[in-house]
């Protein structure tokens, strides 16, 4: 019995000196590592630009946010009135989309950009008018900047991100009506027509 | 006296085993050398080193915000646009003796992130979102993917002095840009009716990008590799790994 008790107590000591030998093997490792961040910023924003001279809405718009961006503008008046692109200002970049009434700007508007200017004359259709000022409403937005795995760029329009709108007053006109004329149809002044 | 020699004896044997495991035989050779003779102790030193090119030049980039992705401009970053971007490993193994180069096997893990402001992470914002161009020749290791992590093995060993791009481009997804929350808009504390902002959810975040190269020795790879890098891989007779697996 003790001899046994005595063999265990060998066996349990040479089983650890066993376990406690671990082969002692290094490689041959290397390693290097390096980080980085960017901070994204994505404050979009335009500065619709307006000025009445002449019958003519001269139109640009500042992109002062911090992302680049497509921009738009549309004209919505009355009836009576038409405003059309001036023919000496068709090189500017603008032209008029007819399905939607919009004028689209062909260029990204980069940041701290300003489109070139949309020259809109505003002409009226029967000058027989009753003498009111009239105003033209122009709607200003702007998209932001999507490319595709080609580097193209485009946008959508329904996620625009900016719409400004804005009024200006234009003095019409007094024409003189003749006695014998007042009691035909008179053009009317206030229903919106223009602009889709 | 009898009762106690055999546990003595017992004692000393496991003493004896005990000290025989710890004594590792050393040997020194003494060599007869002249005056002018020193005895040099030469070892081969395995080196990698991780580069990005950075405004049209290669650099040695180690430690936190060394990675500068010169290639996009921090004000003006738009969705689903491809920028480059381009990390490479460089083997700078070398003996100094001899002078001779040697190959490596080398692996990259990449982690990415989106970061607050104050530089904490943020993990409710999504990190496939970033999306990196890993050049070809790279084989994942599925086995080692994560939601941010992702390691890349190259499957032949890279020579001595030689280069191998990792990295091509970067991408920031159009999804970050259309994740906008629409809240109330508050002037001086006051909630106006009627009134609504629109806030980018990305705005002011920092995608944040981690990237480490690994190499080891090129003999006996699945010995190395496995105890080294806790991965189990399957190399042929050209040296080029098979498989990869943990």
């Amino acid at each position: 019995m003790k001899r046994k008790k005595h063999l265990l107590i060998v066996a349990t000591a040479i089983s650890i000196c066993a376990v406690s030998v671990t082969p002692a093997i290094s490689y041959f490792t290397d390693t290097q590592q390096a980080t980085g961040r960017l901070v994204l910023e994505m404050n979009p924003e335009i500065e619709p630009k307006e000025i009445v001279e002449n019958m003519k809405k001269i139109i640009s718009v500042a992109n002062t946010g911090k992302n680049d961006v497509f921009v738009r503008a549309k004209a919505i008046y009355a009836s009576n009135f038409d405003v059309v692109m001036d023919k000496d200002a068709t090189d500017s970049g603008w032209s008029l989309n007819e399905a939607d009434g919009y004028y689209y700007y062909d260029k990204i508007v980069k940041v701290g950009e300003e489109t070139p200017q949309l020259v809109l004359k505003v002409d009226v259709k029967d000058d027989k008018a009753v003498a009111y000022d009239f105003n033209v409403v122009i709607v200003q937005e702007a998209a932001r900047v999507i490319y595709d795995e080609k580097g193209n760029a485009s946008c959508v329009w329904d996620e625009k991100i900016y719409t400004s709108t804005s009024e200006s007053e234009f003095e019409q006109t007094i024409t003189e009506i003749p006695a014998d004329e007042t009691n035909q149809n008179t053009p009317d002044n206030n229903t919106q027509g223009g602009g889709q | 006296m009898k009762k106690i020699k055999l546990p003595l004896i017992v004692f000393a044997v496991g003493i004896i085993c005990l000290a025989g495991s710890t004594v590792g035989a050393t040997r020194a050779v003494f060599q007869d050398y002249s005056n002018q003779q020193f005895l040099q102790f030469n070892t081969s030193a395995l080196r990698v080193d991780l580069q990005e090119e950075q405004n049209g030049e290669f650099v040695s980039i180690e430690g936190e915000d060394t990675l500068k992705f010169t290639g996009i401009d921090p004000k003006n970053v738009h969705g689903g646009q491809t920028y480059p971007e381009k990390v490479r490993v460089v083997n700078k193994s070398y003996n100094n003796r001899t002078g001779e180069q040697h190959e490596e096997y080398v692996r990259v893990t990449v982690k990415k992130s989106w970061t607050n402001p104050d530089k904490t992470k943020n993990t409710l914002l999504d990190p496939d979102l970033i999306e990196l161009g890993v050049e070809d020749g790279w084989v994942e290791c599925e086995d080692q993917r994560t939601r941010e992590q992702k390691v890349y093995y190259l499957t032949s060993p890279l020579a001595g002095e030689g280069t191998k791009d990792f990295l091509k481009s970067i991408t920031i997804n159009d999804k970050v840009f259309k994740k906008v929350a629409t809240k109330d808009y508050v002037e001086n504390g006051t909630k106006i009716d009627g009134t609504i902002i629109n806030e980018y959810e990305y705005n002011g975040k920092a995608f944040y990008i981690e990237v480490k190269v690994d190499a080891i020795q090129t003999h006996h790879p699945e010995d190395a590799m496995g105890e080294s890098w806790g991965v189990h891989v399957k190399v042929d007779d050209n040296g080029n790994i098979t498989k990869i697996w943990k």
